[in-house]
């Protein structure tokens, strides 16, 4: 077990080191001289080999690819030519801005969508079935980030009933990020986004969650818990206990993306997150900012992967891959 | 060879599958829905012929009274274009004709604001051929069509009495009424004088004075005239003896001047001003950009009104100045001070911007004035683009690589499986947004981005019936007569994974369309054409989205039932193409 476990977190190293390689790779060859980006005009040639030699960029290519690597693993990403420190301090606060949005509705959803799911097996063919799944289906084929338009203009821009964004009224002030959430007014910013997120997230595991059962129920231990005069209420319950497992798959791969944000739709929401951060980095051109955002998603992604991996031959059994 | 006995088996699949279709409702209603769909963006513009990127205008007349810091229409005129216009002591009045209809017959009309502003007075009168010019003093309006000065009467509530009383020797350019007569002048910069002879009825011209250039404006001060124009010209004619004499300052193009207690203030574009007295000549620095159109004399000074809403407050006495910007107007032309309220009247072609749904935009139109329909219309087919693109690509290399792995197992499918598993850890948005960083934002850079991390999912989906296949006694058999490698996957794989690589490009054709659209909105894709999530894009980038809900929510709907449609053809054929595998996007 515990080789098994090593062995995917050397996996889990390697994708890391993949990811950082295809960033230094597509950097070069989008920069082949990186200074441009840091020269404005009237900088001679010597001011400009100063620059050079202070980013490394005097060494070979395998040095400066070494280089690299070491400093994203130690945890150095560079400063972000926007914001004038460090990327790792904004990398940080967004992420968890993110979190707070992401987990409690990822939560909220996949709870719901078990429960809906299981709900419209069991009710099959009825018109709140039929209902429930047009609008799941709906809901599944329309980007999320028009979704969040939508409920915008109605909440925040026609009824006023919610703000049109953002984490907080400003100006505000917090000392750290705990100081920022532990407010009303912070409850009162994200309690839009959060609905919106969790009807959009529930959608998609609500319908595998349906078909799961539905194919369960079609098992034959279903028909002699029928035949030992179980209640309907108990089969059901068995039912769904024993369709869950392609949900958790499911949430393991959700729970890994969510460290991406959901890019477009903090945007709309003018959430603070990691991925409107990224949106701020593409605009302003801030490279380092950019990078650093993506490799601590990769990272983030790559590590929730493989915990969720571990975890799942725990709870199936059956799996050994 | 085979090849064409095997084409024309599919073919006859495809008229099966089709069937099958149309005889399910939900498959059927799906299929007529995308069929309609790709039609309303391919055919569509054949009927409804409108460039996407026209701007539209409208025209307009519109009479604002100031309020604080805003401009409060009180009466508006639609469809109309207005040429010239002149301001009294009770209102406006300007010459305009309807834009829609050819060769219609324009008409004077007369805004009296002298009851108060519930109640404007407006008076109307036809007059055949282009007035361009027009001056009004007391109750006596004076026009000019080029050729001939024409004279009404304002009387209690109508314009009456149009007749014309001079022909002109040359063609006039610009007239008003002063105590000597009617000064006009001519396109030669010629200042012409027409005196009453009898009967209010007036003969031959002489010439005052010769300019050299056209003038802009002229406001009469009592005993001297003074002509503004271009190049920062003014002129002062004395209208007795004869005299002119010539200023030159440093400036714009003059629009307009005002005399106010012996000295004259003249103000021409982009916010140029100058104090004229006796002989000098002194520039004042207003700080507004815009062209100040009209001076407005007030108790010991003027209010300057700017085209784009400025209101520059001059104290002649002390030198003090002060400005105001008016919001969301424009196009202004002249104001008038009626019982210490301002009224400014604004005309002119304006940017048909953010116009709700109407028979002539049926989906409205944008921030800029342009046609969402026909926008919506290039963006539906740019979309089925990237989608199809994305969809060959992905079903090629999510196909192949599912079916070596499927068939060759082993080593071939661990490594294939390590390199699925590293590309499901890449997040689609953040990935396009760095790719279009280093590369540029472009419909390539979408496509790319795209087909790099979807073809993973396809590759499941057909590696598991490649698997089936593979081990089935159909393929042993074939082994065991020797049948190499590449016979095996062309003869036997490939055919029956075939209508589930089919049913997965509609699939991803559906996903596509739909990250396409989230990728558009974040200004990644194509930005020199209209796609679907680029119109959402510039709706939020113009910050219009709060406002304009046919702008938002006309293309979501598209990109929804685009999808839709696709999703629930797709569901309604899985049970056919394969009953075993329920994998979701």
């Amino acid at each position: 077990m515990i080789l098994r476990i090593l062995y995917k977190v050397a996996i889990l190293f390697l994708f890391y080191i993949a990811i950082l390689t295809f960033q230094f790779i597509l950097f070069r060859l989008a920069f082949p001289d990186p200074t441009i980006i840091y020269l404005r005009e009237g900088l001679g040639p010597e001011e400009r080999e100063i620059i050079r030699r202070s980013f490394g960029l005097d060494k070979p290519l395998y040095e400066q690819y070494v280089l690299y690597i070491t400093n994203f693993l130690r945890g150095d990403m560079g400063f972000s030519f926007l914001y004038k420190v460090p990327v790792k301090e904004i990398v940080i606060d967004r992420l968890l801005s993110t979190m707070i949005l992401v987990m409690p509705a990822i939560a909220t959803a996949y709870l719901a969508a078990w429960l809906i799911g299981s709900y419209m097996a069991w009710k099959r063919g009825s018109l709140v079935e039929k209902t429930v799944l047009s609008i799941l289906t709906l809901i599944h084929s329309l980007p999320l980030f028009w979704i969040g338009l939508i409920v915008l203009i109605v909440f925040a821009v026609e009824l006023r009933i919610f703000p049109p964004g953002g984490m907080r009224t400003p100006p505000y002030e917090a000392a750290s990020f705990i100081d920022k959430i532990a407010s009303i007014d912070f409850l009162y910013h994200w309690i839009l986004p959060y609905l919106v997120l969790t009807l959009y997230i529930m959608s998609g595991p609500a319908l595998l969650m349906r078909a799961s059962m539905i194919s369960t129920m079609g098992e034959d231990f279903i028909m002699t818990l029928r035949a030992v005069g179980h209640s309907e209420r108990r089969v059901m319950r068995d039912a769904s206990r024993y369709s869950i497992l392609p949900l958790i798959t499911q949430l393991g791969i959700t729970i890994g993306l969510s460290f991406a944000g959901s890019v477009a739709f903090e945007t709309v929401f003018s959430w603070p997150g990691i991925g409107r951060e990224l949106v701020i980095a593409f605009n302003s051109l801030d490279y380092p900012l950019a990078q650093g955002i993506f490799a601590i998603m990769s990272l983030a992604i790559i590590t929730s992967n493989t915990v969720a991996d571990i975890l799942y031959s725990y709870l199936d059994p059956r799996v050994k891959r | 060879m085979n090849t064409g006995r095997f084409i024309s088996r599919y073919i006859g699949r495809a008229g099966q599958v089709l069937r099958i279709i149309l005889s399910e409702r939900t498959a059927a209603a799906s299929l007529i829905a995308l069929v309609s769909l790709i039609l309303f963006g391919i055919l569509g513009p054949l009927v409804y012929q409108v460039d996407p990127d026209a701007v539209f205008y409208r025209y307009r007349v519109s009479v604002y009274m100031v309020d604080g810091l805003r401009a409060r229409e009180i009466y508006t005129l639609e469809g109309i274009s207005a040429t010239v216009s002149a301001s009294t002591d009770r209102g406006f009045i300007f010459y305009a004709r309807p834009v829609e209809k050819e060769d219609s017959e324009g008409s004077l009309y007369l805004v009296d604001l002298s009851h108060g502003i519930s109640k404007p007075g407006i008076t109307m009168l036809g007059f055949k051929g282009d007035v361009n010019s027009i001056s009004i003093v007391n109750n006596t309006v004076i026009l000019s069509d080029g050729g001939s000065i024409y004279m009404a009467m304002y009387s209690g509530n109508a314009l009456s009495g149009l007749r014309e009383v001079l022909r002109a020797s040359s063609r006039v350019e610009g007239l008003i009424p002063t105590n000597y007569g009617i000064v006009w002048w001519d396109n030669t910069g010629r200042i012409n004088l027409a005196m009453v002879s009898h009967n209010n009825s007036y003969s031959g011209s002489s010439v005052i004075a010769e300019l050299g250039w056209i003038p802009k404006w002229v406001v009469d001060c009592g005993s001297w005239l003074v002509f503004v124009g271009p190049s920062g010209r003014v002129s002062v004619v004395d209208v007795e003896s004869k005299s002119v004499k010539t200023y030159q300052p440093v400036f714009e193009d003059l629009l307009s001047a005002a005399c106010i207690e012996g000295r004259v203030i003249v103000t021409g574009r982009y916010g140029s001003m100058a104090i004229l007295s006796s002989d000098i000549i002194t520039p004042v620095i207003t700080g507004v950009v815009d062209d100040l159109v009209h001076v407005v004399p007030t108790d010991g000074g003027a209010l300057v009104i700017g085209s784009k809403g400025s209101v520059v407050s001059i104290d002649l006495g002390t030198g003090a100045l002060s400005v105001k910007e008016l919001r969301g107007i424009s196009g202004v032309k002249k104001a008038v001070m009626i019982d210490s309220s301002l009224y400014l009247l604004s005309y002119g072609a304006f940017v048909a911007s953010l116009e709700p749904p109407s028979l002539k935009h049926p989906f409205g139109t944008n921030y800029y004035g342009k046609d969402l329909m026909a926008q919506i219309m290039v963006g539906i087919r740019m979309s089925l683009l990237i989608g199809v693109a994305v969809a060959v690509a992905v079903t090629t290399i999510g196909s192949m690589v599912g079916m070596l792995s499927g068939y060759f197992r082993g080593k071939v499918d661990s490594v294939f499986n390590t390199i699925i598993n590293f590309v499901y850890t890449i997040p689609l948005e953040p990935f396009a947004i760095l790719l279009a960083m280093f590369m540029r934002p472009s419909m390539t850079t979408v496509i790319i981005a795209i087909s790099v991390l979807i073809w993973r999912t396809t590759a499941r989906i057909i590696r598991s019936q490649a698997m089936a296949v593979a081990s089935s006694q159909m393929v042993e058999a074939a082994r065991a007569l020797g049948a190499g490698h590449l016979r095996i996957i062309v003869r036997y794989i490939l055919p029956a994974v075939l209508p589930l690589v089919l049913l997965d490009f509609a699939s991803v054709v559906a996903y596509a369309i739909l990250a396409e659209a989230t990728l558009g909105f974040l200004g990644v894709s194509a930005q020199d054409t209209y796609t679907l999530g680029g119109i959402l894009n510039q709706a939020r980038l113009t910050g219009a989205w709060r406002d304009a809900w046919w702008w938002v929510a006309i293309p979501g709907i598209f990109i929804g039932s685009i999808s839709l449609s696709i999703y629930m053809l797709v569901r309604s054929l899985e049970p056919i193409a394969n009953p075993r595998v329920k994998e979701s996007y």
